[in-house]
This record gives C-alpha cells, structure tokens and sequence, in this order.
C-alpha cells in the first residue's frame, strides 16, 4: 500500500507536467521541448500500469493455464498494452460517449467493461472444455486474449487526448500515449514472463511423472478457465 | 516444498482476479472549510475540489452542448447535476466521525460548479443530520472509496475551521501508510475477507482533520 501511494504521487507529478507541457507546446514553446519530456511517458506507463488493475489478473491467469512460449507471451502483453491505449485515442478522437465522467466511476467504461469481460468468459469456457476433453490450442487465441482485455480503454489516455484535441495539439497527445503504451507493455511483459517462468517451473517438477504432469496442467488450464469464466459472471451480474 | 508454492500461486492467481481493480484516473486538489456555531456544534463543512485540467478539459468536452468550447450556465447546471447524482451513493466522498462512531451527514442541496483557469471546480456544503456537539474527538476526512480520483490536500491550511471553540485543538493527520497497515491490519483482514474488492481501504490512508475537545 505504501508502493500504491508512491505510485499515486508519482503519477500525479508526471501527469500535471505533461499538462502543463501540453500548454507550453501549445502556446507555441517548440517541439524540442516537448520531445525532451516525451520519454516521462514510458516511466509514466510502467507505474500506471502497476497500480491494481489493466487486466494483469486475466494475463497471468490465461498464460498461466495456456501452454503459451515466452515469445508468445510478450506478444500478447504488447497486443493487450497496444489495444488498451488505442481504444482510448480513438474514443478522444471520434467523442465516443463510453467512459464515465461520474465521479465514483470516473474513467470506466461500463459497455467496453462487459464486452471485454463477458469475451474473455467464453474463453475461459473454451479452456475448461479443453481440459476436460483434451481439445486443441488455436494458433491465434493469445493475440485474441490480448485484444480482449486490452477493450478497456485506457482513462488516462483519453484525458491526455481531449486535453491535447482541446489545445489544438493532438499530434503531441498521441505521442505520449504512444510513449505511455510502451510503459505499460514493459510492465505487462514482466506479468506475463513471470506467469509463464511460474507455469514452466511447474513443468519442470512434473517431468519425471509424465501422468500426473498430464493432469496437473489439465487442472491448471480448467481452474484458469474457471476463473475468467468467473469475472466475466461476476463483472457482468455486479454492472 | 514446490508443491505448496504451486498451491499458493494457484490460491493467489484466484484471488487476484477478484481484487480491486482500482487505481486513480483523476486527480483533485482539495479545500475543506469546516463552521462551528456559538452553541459548539458542528454546523457546516464547505468542500471545494479542483480538478486537473486533463479531466476538466474531457467534461468541458462531454458537456459543451453547442460547441463554443465554454462552459455557459446552463451546462455548468448539467455537470453539477451528473456530480450531484454519481456521489450519493459515496457519502460525497465524507468521512464523519465522533469518537469513532460514523455521522450521518445530510445530503447537500446543491452543488455549485464553476470552469476556472481550464479548471473544473466543485463546491457544495453539508451538515450533520442531527446535530454535533464537539465533545471528544471528531474526526473528518475526504476520500474516493473507489480510488478513481486521488483527492489531495496540498497543505494542512486546506483544512480550515471558523470558530474554534475555546479548549478545543485542530490537527491534520496524514496516516503513514506502513504504520497505518499495521495499526489497522485485523481490521484490513477483517475487511478484505468481508469485501474483497476492498472499496473502504482509503479510509485509513486519507488525510483527516480532527477536532479534540476536553
């Protein structure tokens, strides 16, 4: 909780800068200026996305329960980081009414929130009903997992956007998101490098007992499929 | 030894996909302004809130009906009322307490909500439902439960009383976070296990004003 409040402030100091860069840029301060304070974004993006939240739960659940590589893994943490912050340009830059300016739920998307959730249920449904039956992996199905949870958009960056739109600059408001983008996927990437170390050490163990290996990761699979199948119930009754 | 470990991950994965999610999308700077009567009961605690012109700018945004990039009166009107309505359900972000008993506050009339210097300002007043006399220790604090705005008094002076009675004291306290886990840490279990979305965590961790009276 501590490591939350540091965060928190951290946050709030990179995040005031930023507008008053934004401001400065605006007012006709140069892009060099801008450019030199760009890289904050990155840092700015890995704190963010350690603070609760960004659908790091559904990462390492799915590739804890998947038999997905390393590689695989990153990629799907950069599919999840990239649509995240995407969708979040796109809603600023179209005025799409879906996220919350309540406060209590200030920054949520409750529509995106269900879709995104209620998506990631059929999977889970889809892994359990893979590790009863010993169904096949689809060769796509990390990347659509990535997409899935990324559907959340990203609140910050939607403020950053209206507030870059609004000073007539959105050209520096999408370079931070992409500079955002990139934090957050660097810490997404350590999620699903740790979920994945965490499931191969279990591999590991299970070696030498090829049959209770064999069901060991049924029953890892099936329970990480239980559990997404069981937010998306939860996140849909509780909405 | 490596069985436990996997158990626990296991256990912990499960968990984690029904902890909070919470994190902060909008910071605001706070005032608090708290009246005292000549009778020393609590009469009226004033909160004014500023928001960061990266949120403000989106409700100027989402509420700029006709397009002219200000706020007139009669949109000023509509997000008054959207902050009215969505803080209800949140005691309006209010911590009342006397001798550690909760407060029932009454809910405000209305709220007045002004578009400053790029800023968005809200202001509204409350009073205790029935009336408050100062004896003891009341204590007042102002937090999001969600966590979705990170309400900051910038110094103590941000939490301001009129008349003070004689023999009493104001102090601010800001509760260290590690000290107030482990003063709190059957009640933070305790909570954890009855909600594990954990919304009331904030309570130990706001910044409170608190009045001590002989």
């Amino acid at each position: 909780m501590a490591m939350f409040q540091t965060l928190v402030e951290f946050q709030r100091t990179i995040y005031l800068a930023l507008a008053e860069q934004i401001k400065l840029l605006a007012a006709g301060g140069g892009w060099l200026a801008f450019t030199a304070f760009l890289p904050m974004g990155i840092l700015f993006g890995a704190a963010h996305a350690l603070t609760p939240g960004h659908s790091k739960a559904v990462l390492a659940t799915y590739l804890a329960g998947s038999d997905a590589s390393v590689r695989r893994g990153l990629l799907v943490s950069l599919t999840l980081s990239f649509t995240h912050v995407t969708i979040a340009v796109l809603i600023a830059a179209l005025s799409l009414p879906l996220v919350s300016i309540a406060l209590g739920s200030v920054g949520r998307a409750p529509l995106l929130e269900d879709v995104s959730r209620g998506l990631l249920g059929l999977i889970g449904i889809w892994m359990l009903w893979r590790a009863l039956s010993h169904g096949h992996h689809h060769k796509h199905e990390g990347e659509a997992v990535g997409v899935m949870a990324g559907l959340i958009p990203c609140p910050l960056t939607l403020f950053v956007m209206t507030f870059a739109i609004s000073r007539g600059v959105p050209v520096a408001g999408i370079l931070f998101a992409i500079t955002m983008m990139a934090g957050v996927a660097l810490t997404l990437s350590c999620v699903a490098v740790l979920s994945i170390l965490f499931r191969e050490r279990l591999v590991h163990f299970f070696d030498s007992r090829p049959r209770l290996f064999d069901a060991m990761s049924r029953a890892i699979e099936g329970a990480a499929g239980l559990a997404l199948a069981g937010v998306a119930v939860w996140q849909i009754t509780s909405g | 030894m490596q069985l436990t470990g996997m158990v626990s991950g296991a256990a912990l994965l499960l968990a984690s996909t029904a902890a909070a999610n919470a994190h902060p999308h909008v910071f605001a700077e706070a005032k608090l302004d708290l009246t005292v009567g000549p009778d020393r009961t609590l009469k009226s605690l004033r909160h004014l809130w500023r928001f960061d012109d990266l949120f403000s700018s989106t409700v100027l945004m989402e509420f700029d009906k006709n397009s002219d990039l200000v706020l007139d009166a009669k949109e000023l009107d509509e997000v008054a009322l959207t902050v009215h309505a969505s803080l209800a359900e949140y005691n309006y972000f209010q911590m009342v307490t006397l001798n550690g008993k909760d407060v029932t506050m009454a809910p405000p009339p209305k709220f007045s909500v002004s578009y400053e210097n790029d800023q968005l300002v809200v202001q509204f007043e409350t009073q205790p439902k029935d009336p408050l006399a100062l004896a003891g220790k009341v204590s007042i604090g102002v937090y999001d439960p969600t966590f979705y705005t990170a309400i900051d008094f910038t110094d103590d002076d941000k939490l301001a009383v009129a008349g003070l009675p004689q023999g009493c004291s104001r102090s601010v306290v800001r509760p260290d976070p590690d000290t107030a886990i482990a003063q709190n840490q059957k009640s933070l279990t305790d909570a954890f296990f009855s909600d594990p979305t954990g919304t009331d965590l904030g309570k130990i961790f706001a910044t409170r004003l608190e009045l001590t009276c002989g």
